[in-house]
């Protein structure tokens, strides 16, 4: 089955590089979905080895991830897997992440970083059970990780993925749809590594507040 | 009743706006409903700076006590919805934005892989955005 991972980034010239040469050995192509980044994000991806996709400007994260799902899908993918370029998923777990997948077993997969105690801290634990709870209040789709950026479709579940939103909101607006379209989902534990940097790249508070704002005006929208 | 200059600049406006919403409407630039709704909205207008009585008749009825104060609840209440609805817009407008910068990129990484099986759809993004619209995605308010 052909394996495609699409990493969304956006001036992420400190690990862009070394998120994709870690990936080569578990994806049959990686697509970096290069935001319009200001640094050297799409060289050194392009260096790495990734299919570089360039927005012409900054667009969201939503809207890298839909470039980047609409070019696997062109490119013929099987298993649409993305990935955050930040450096806090290992490479590893996309295997993990997909083999229900390929066993036939679920049409899409997240990599749930609460499943197990992995040095998450406070903060971020429950700034994470806060976008849960509110996933689910708005979508009535509980997962045990609604924020993670590791995520795996099949390519029939990704073809009748219908993302509108553009920005940070996009993580549960995938919730949504994994609820609305009745996908099999698999949740599978994955290890994070927190650094500073990666730490650093989440959403902070101002940012969580309008994600949750866009997303209230969103199901008020929502027939 | 002696009147107030105010009330001649009030209903000068109200005038001018209705015409506004009138030729507006006859140029197919505003639909029924809310031209009606429009010139119901001026009209009141007008009939409250003229009578003012009727904004304190309508103050005793939902309870607000003075007629100045519900024309100003009124008032803070339709600048919310008219600030929602700017936000809704600027959403639509914000997204219709990404679906051109997404066509683009496709596109461009179309021409530098002519090699490849199938060259992405760059028209796909518009395709995707005119079926939301027409299941009702981007409605606004």
């Amino acid at each position: 089955m052909r394996r495609v991972v699409v990493v969304p980034a956006y001036n992420e010239e400190r690990t862009v590089g070394d998120v994709v040469r870690s990936l080569i050995r578990f994806a049959d192509r990686v697509i970096v979905v290069d935001d319009g980044s200001t640094d050297g994000s799409a060289a050194l991806a392009a260096a790495a080895g990734a299919d570089v996709v360039s927005h012409l400007m900054n667009r969201g994260l939503g809207a890298a991830l839909g470039t980047g799902i609409s070019a696997a899908l062109a490119d013929n993918a099987d298993i649409i897997v993305t990935f955050d370029a930040d450096g806090q998923h290992r490479a590893e777990d996309v295997a993990r992440l997909v083999a229900p997948l390929e066993a036939g077993a679920a049409d899409a997969a997240i990599g749930c970083r609460t499943l197990e105690r992995n040095g998450m801290p406070v903060s971020r634990r429950t700034a994470n059970w806060i976008g849960n709870a509110l996933t689910a209040a708005l979508f009535g789709t509980w997962v045990s990780d609604s924020q993670s950026g590791l995520r795996a479709f099949t390519r029939a579940a990704a073809e009748r993925l219908d993302l509108t939103t553009d920005r940070m909101e996009v993580s549960s607006e995938i919730i949504r749809e994994v609820g609305r379209l009745g996908l099999r989902l698999a949740e599978v534990s994955i290890r994070p590594i927190y650094t500073d940097y990666s730490l650093s790249k989440g959403q902070g508070f101002v940012v969580g507040l309008k994600t949750a704002g866009r997303l209230v005006v969103k199901r008020v929208l929502q027939k | 009743m002696s009147n107030h200059p105010i009330q001649f600049f009030i209903l000068a406006f109200v005038g001018f706006a209705v015409s506004r919403v009138v030729s507006r409407y006859r140029e197919g630039k505003l639909q029924t409903a809310p031209m009606i709704g429009w010139a119901a909205f001026w009209l009141a207008t007008g009939v409250v700076s003229l009578l003012p009585q009727v904004a304190t008749v309508f103050a005793r009825i939902v309870g607000v006590g003075r007629g100045v104060d519900a024309v100003m609840y009124v008032a803070i209440l339709g600048l919310f919805y008219g600030l929602f609805r700017m936000f809704v817009r600027v959403e639509q407008l914000e997204h219709q934005l990404t679906l051109i910068v997404r066509a683009m990129a496709l596109k461009d990484r179309a021409g530098r892989s002519k090699q490849e099986p199938t060259a992405p759809d760059a028209g796909a993004p518009i395709k995707a955005y005119a079926e939301q619209e027409s299941r009702g995605h981007h409605r606004v308010l």
